[in-house]
């Protein structure tokens, strides 16, 4: 399998979420991180994409820069409410508000404290709704300045002791942060940067309009919001002394089948959608949904069943592969007929990507069985490769234990000399009981955590998810799909929705992804279906119908 | 048994029947009904394109609107007109010309019944017709504007596409001596429904009842008695116009099918007369009953659009404390008011004779408790019944106004009066609604209108950045008077004129204001909570926000950031000014 993006020499073995959709996707990944880390890779490699990589053809800069702005955070984010208190933040956050307190002019009292409310300001940007310590909260880039990396003060949470800070200088308070944690910016962005890059390959027109206009989206609008976020770290960079050079740098991850035309698919939605003109904040805010709808079809494309055999090189893989994803727009009006149906398929896709990985697990044993020298102990060989591919050392003591009874079960059971067969079929279910913890744990949620958020399946929270298309999730595509000026019916533009990404909202589709069939059930719900989607497309102000019951989608 | 043979005739209107279509192609030839004359309805689109080829030279004529609004109609009687006679059979020819004084006339009914190429052919033709100096050919054309630009945009026929959209958009160019596109979508119904209902209730057709045992308990002879009233009449009008309002166009069709069934109610003569007196309750099907199709089966009442529409508005269902305390105990302390009650709930066939008195008296003198513990009081039924009578029947209409679901129907009637002195008052309002609903919060100023932008997702105290900052006096709100000669179109709207801030050079932004819009500005200008009407004008208002900020935004000078901050007990508009030398200021 050919991959594509920055390989470790010194590392060979990774998890199977890894070998199967990229290194790598976490659960722990909030859904607007992914945008975060995303811009934050894209502005550390200076607005280019294809960087990076060292598969194939090296590309000039193999490091971005990941940017600290740790005045700027502690002076946003610092303050007397905070879960993760330390002696060194305290007295950093003094010093930088009298360093500031200087640089302001008129202070006529505490509403009118120029301070409190640019703190105001840039708070209300705040990025992820979750109660975290200071280092791990992000700032929505309403400019590029206000982009940085998630950082980690070691031991702060179990800090206990009586540490002063009387008398240190302003760099040694700063000592102690690290900024190679990945429980939050799991390389989910970088994943998102080497699939645009991956299908901007063979055409540098495309990839060079996506890096400028997200430039101009980052750079331009807010430039006093940005000068004012500038002012504030340099104040406090002033006081470390710190040059421009010393950032920490990062390197990417891969990611499998760079030629696979999935990827090509998603470079032309993101063109399309950066070419509309919106507030810049709400450009964001969609992009981040669609970045989310895009790594689901990348899960999906790459869990179904036809994915491991089919080449994706040559762009067979779009009919092959293409999920069916039945979409409720009804929300139970017609006796929850299509809900049923689209919950069905949700579990369904669920299904898929916990198959796919044991698909894997049977595949690669059964290569290794099939090339085991006849002499050697078979069971060491299929170790070695095993422990080698999968990097069982990551493993906890506990399961490697277990794992290691588990083979020496089998060799009690089918002898020093097994069948070929029985022992690939033995050995995968062995390997794979000792890697689905570590699957279920940290890989599985994705799926759900991704969808929910971005408004590809409802409820919010609770049992019972299904397939739905939400107000911000429906703009985005339409933007995605549909150029400014441009204009289809809304039959064209269903068709396009099914044969792009697996939606089926109409009886046509539904036909064609043989669901009638299969659910046997009467076309009208799906023509019901079809007119609730219209009606919500109308109210949204993305469709008009005219007289006669021809409905447009864009087109002005 | 005698019957009333306009009875079925008008029962074949309503789509109840399965000789709706006859019903229409009836109209449509004008064949006279039992007692009569047909139903002519003067229109002033008639006469306008009548006048149109009455010229030497005519322009070509373009209808479009939805099934029902009149074109095939239109087309019929102008080739009646330019004939002399009288058209008898048009079915099988789709493209019809006719010779008159060396030019030819070419009359297309409905594009859509062409196959594609010839709808094709027929534009191209049109298109290439068009840019002669001396036109051969005039068409008169009747399409659906969907199919019509379908086709436009396939055929890449771009010139004539543009005049035609820019006519659909401006209204029609009455001026254009070659080519006038008439958007019936645009008429106004609501000015054709006092002259049907005359038509329906003429004392002529309703002769036939004389002689009936049945006449004094028959709903159906009620109705048009009681509908033929004018006063009554302008209240059903108020009900079509308060429809139009609402962005609501309804086709003449649906108006017929509507008024057939307000009155008939989906009886005939046979049920009225084969019913057992005192089983049965006609009142049921009084008009006002029928109006809201209270009667009908649940297919009818899908299909019949208006009644759609009306049932929405849910008038009566709803209490009103003043229409309630004049049903129940009149008005002791005004003698004319009282007079008025007694006129209006005297026993009669609509209140089941002398059951409302009884139930009413009742209630007054014998307590609110009812006969069963378990259920209301039976006076309470009859309410929402009465509250619709009143609606209809009381000289109040102010009051009976009150009935509609908008709390604001009153005020947004006298601002389209155009009194000036309300008009700058309201528009303090609407600018006060406008920046609560952009910003999402609870703000006090309405000295200028502010575009705002924020995080969508925010967590902490949301501050939206200012965009834009429009004074108040460069926003103007007047009545849209939107009268042509080229149809009925009795609707003024109100609409909203905002001019470029100071410095800015672009055209000011209209944007229209109908019933719903204001109700909800208003609603938020008030203090309501922004989830109701949210529905339907949220997002027409963030489309507003999008198109002001298009049009009118500059890049902001350097360094400096507008926006809202809380403060302590209101949002304040602050600025923070970040200098050149790397200085913060306010």
């Amino acid at each position: 399998m050919e991959r594509y993006g920055y390989l470790e020499e010194q590392r060979e073995g990774y998890p199977i979420a890894a070998w199967i959709w990229g290194h790598r996707l976490r659960v722990g990944q909030h859904w607007m991180e992914y945008l975060l880390e995303f811009l934050n890779v894209l502005a550390g490699f200076d607005y280019a994409l294809g960087q990076g990589i060292n598969t194939g053809e090296a590309s000039d800069r193999l490091d971005y820069t990941r940017f600290t702005r740790l005045g700027l955070r502690r002076f946003v984010f610092y303050d007397d409410w905070e879960k993760t208190r330390h002696p060194l933040d305290d007295a950093a956050r003094k010093r930088l508000e009298a360093v500031l307190r200087q640089l302001c002019d008129g202070n006529t009292g505490p509403d009118k404290d120029p301070l409190t409310l640019a703190r105001a300001l840039l708070r209300s940007l705040s990025a992820v709704e979750e109660n975290r310590s200071w280092f791990a909260k992000s700032l929505f880039p309403a400019h590029e300045n206000l982009l940085f990396w998630e950082g980690l003060r070691k031991g702060a949470t179990k800090f206990v002791g009586r540490r002063s800070a009387d008398g240190l200088p302003p760099h040694q308070l700063d000592e102690g942060i690290t900024f190679d944690a990945r429980n939050f910016f799991a390389r989910g962005g970088e994943i998102y940067y080497l699939i645009l890059s991956a299908g901007t390959r063979n055409d540098p027109a495309r990839r060079q309009a996506i890096a400028d206009r997200l430039r101009t989206l980052l750079t331009e609008p807010n430039a006093a919001l940005g000068e004012l976020a500038a002012i504030i770290d340099r104040a406090w960079q002033q006081q470390v002394g710190q040059r421009e050079n010393n950032h920490p740098t990062g390197r990417l991850g891969w990611i499998p089948d760079p030629g696979c035309p999935l990827y090509v698919l998603i470079a032309e939605d993101v063109e399309t959608f950066l070419q509309a003109d919106l507030d810049p904040l709400e450009t964001l805010d969609l992009l981040a949904h669609l970045i989310g709808f895009h790594l689901t079809l990348h899960l999906y494309h790459r869990a179904h069943p036809a994915a491991l055999s089919a080449g994706h090189n040559d762009g067979g893989c779009r009919e092959s592969c293409r999920p069916c994803l039945p979409v409720d727009a009804l929300e139970g009006a017609d006796g929850g007929v299509v809900r049923k149906i689209a919950e069905v398929a949700f579990r369904e896709q669920e299904a898929n990507i916990v198959r796919q990985a044991e698909t894997y697990i049977r595949s690669q044993v059964a290569e290794w069985v099939q090339a085991l020298p006849a002499a050697d102990d078979p069971y060491r060989t299929l170790d070695s490769e095993a422990r080698a591919h999968f990097d069982l050392s990551r493993l906890s003591r506990a399961s490697q234990n277990a794992f290691a009874r588990r083979v020496d079960a089998l060799i009690g059971q089918l002898g020093p000399d097994p069948d070929r067969a029985a022992l690939a079929k033995d050995y995968a279910e062995a390997l794979t009981e000792v890697l689905q913890q570590d699957f279920d744990k940290n890989f599985k949620g994705v799926h759900r955590k991704l969808t929910k958020a971005v408004g590809l399946a409802a409820p919010r929270k609770g049992p019972g998810a299904r397939f739905v298309l939400g107000d911000n999730l429906l703009k985005a595509l339409t933007l995605a799909n549909i150029p400014p000026g441009g204009g289809m019916t809304y039959d064209e533009f269903l068709q396009r929705l099914y044969h792009r990404y697996g939606l089926v909202v109409g009886v046509r589709e539904a036909r064609e992804a043989g669901l009638l069939e299969r659910q046997r059930i009467n076309g009208e719900y799906f023509e019901r279906n079809r007119a609730a989607l219209l009606d919500k497309m109308k109210h949204a102000g993305l469709a008009t119908e005219y007289s006669d019951a021809t409905a447009v989608v864009g087109g002005h | 048994m005698t019957h009333n043979p306009f009875v079925p005739y008008l029962n074949r209107y309503t789509t109840a029947s399965p000789d709706h279509e006859a019903a229409f192609d009836e109209f449509i030839g004008q064949t006279p009904p039992p007692g009569g004359a047909p139903l002519r309805l003067e229109t002033r689109t008639e006469a306008f394109v009548r006048d149109c080829f009455t010229r030497p030279r005519p322009p070509s004529v373009i209808l479009t609107g939805n099934a029902g609004d009149g074109k095939t109609y239109l087309c019929r009687q102008i080739v009646a007109a330019f004939t002399g006679q009288a058209v008898v059979d048009w079915a099988d020819r789709l493209d019809w010309p006719i010779e008159r004084d060396g030019v030819t006339l070419r009359v297309v009914k409905d594009v859509s019944e062409m196959a594609e190429e010839a709808g094709a052919n027929l534009l191209w033709e049109l298109a290439l017709d068009q840019l002669e100096a001396q036109p051969r050919f005039v068409f008169l054309i009747a399409a659906n504007e969907g199919r019509l630009r379908a086709v436009l945009q396939r055929e890449r026929l771009e010139d004539l596409y543009r005049e035609i959209d820019r006519q659909l958009r401006e209204g029609p160019d009455l001026s254009n001596d070659r080519l006038i596109v008439l958007n019936l979508n645009q008429v106004t119904t609501s000015t054709y429904v006092p002259p049907a209902l005359a038509w329906i209730t003429d004392p002529a057709r309703w002769e036939a009842c004389a002689a009936c045992p049945a006449r004094e308990a028959c709903p159906i002879y009620f109705n048009a008695r009681r509908l033929a009233e004018p006063s009554i009449a302008r209240r059903v009008q108020r009900l079509y116009q308060v429809l139009e309002h609402l962005g609501v166009h309804v086709t003449i069709r649906d108006m017929l099918i509507h008024l057939a069934y307000t009155v008939t109610g989906g009886l005939d003569c046979d049920r009225v007369q084969g019913q057992p007196p005192l089983h049965w309750e006609p009142q049921r099907h009084v008009y006002y009953e029928n109006v809201w199709g209270e009667a009908a089966d649940e297919h009818f009442r899908r299909k019949a659009v208006v009644i759609r529409h009306l049932r929405r508005l849910n008038v009566g269902q709803t209490s009103v404390f003043e229409v309630d305390d004049f049903i129940i105990n009149g008005r002791p302390t005004d003698p004319a008011a009282q007079a008025e009650h007694e006129r209006l709930f005297a026993p009669a066939l609509d209140l089941g004779g002398r059951r409302f008195g009884q139930e009413r008296a009742a209630y007054l003198y014998g307590g609110a408790t009812a006969p069963r513990p378990e259920e209301e009081h039976p006076l309470m039924q009859w309410l929402p019944h009465c509250r619709r009578k009143l609606f209809f029947e009381w000289q109040e209409t102010t009051a009976a106004d009150r009935l509609f679901p908008f709390q604001h129907l009153p005020e947004y009637f006298r601002l389209v009066d155009g009194d000036p002195a309300l008009l700058a008052h309201y528009r303090r309002e609407i600018i006060l609604g406008l920046n609560r609903a952009f910003s999402g919060l609870y703000l006090t100023d309405a000295d200028a209108l502010y575009v705002t932008s924020q995080y969508a997702h925010a967590v902490e105290q949301p501050v939206p950045l200012v965009r834009l900052k429009i004074p108040a006096d460069g926003i103007v709100l007047q009545p849209a008077p939107a009268q042509t000669e080229a149809f009925d179109r009795d609707l003024t709207t109100l609409r909203l004129v905002i001019y470029p801030p100071p410095g800015v050079k672009a055209e000011p932004l209209t944007w229209p204001v109908d019933l719903l819009r204001f109700e909800y500005l208003m609603r938020r200008a008030r203090g309501s909570t922004p989830d109701i009407l949210a529905e339907e004008c949220e997002l027409s208002i963030r489309q507003l926000k999008d198109d002001l900020l298009a049009r009118f935004a500059v890049a902001p000078p350097p360094g400096r950031i507008d926006f809202f901050a809380a403060d302590r007990n209101r949002y304040t508009f602050r600025t923070l000014w970040v200098e050149p030398g790397g200085r913060i200021r306010i």
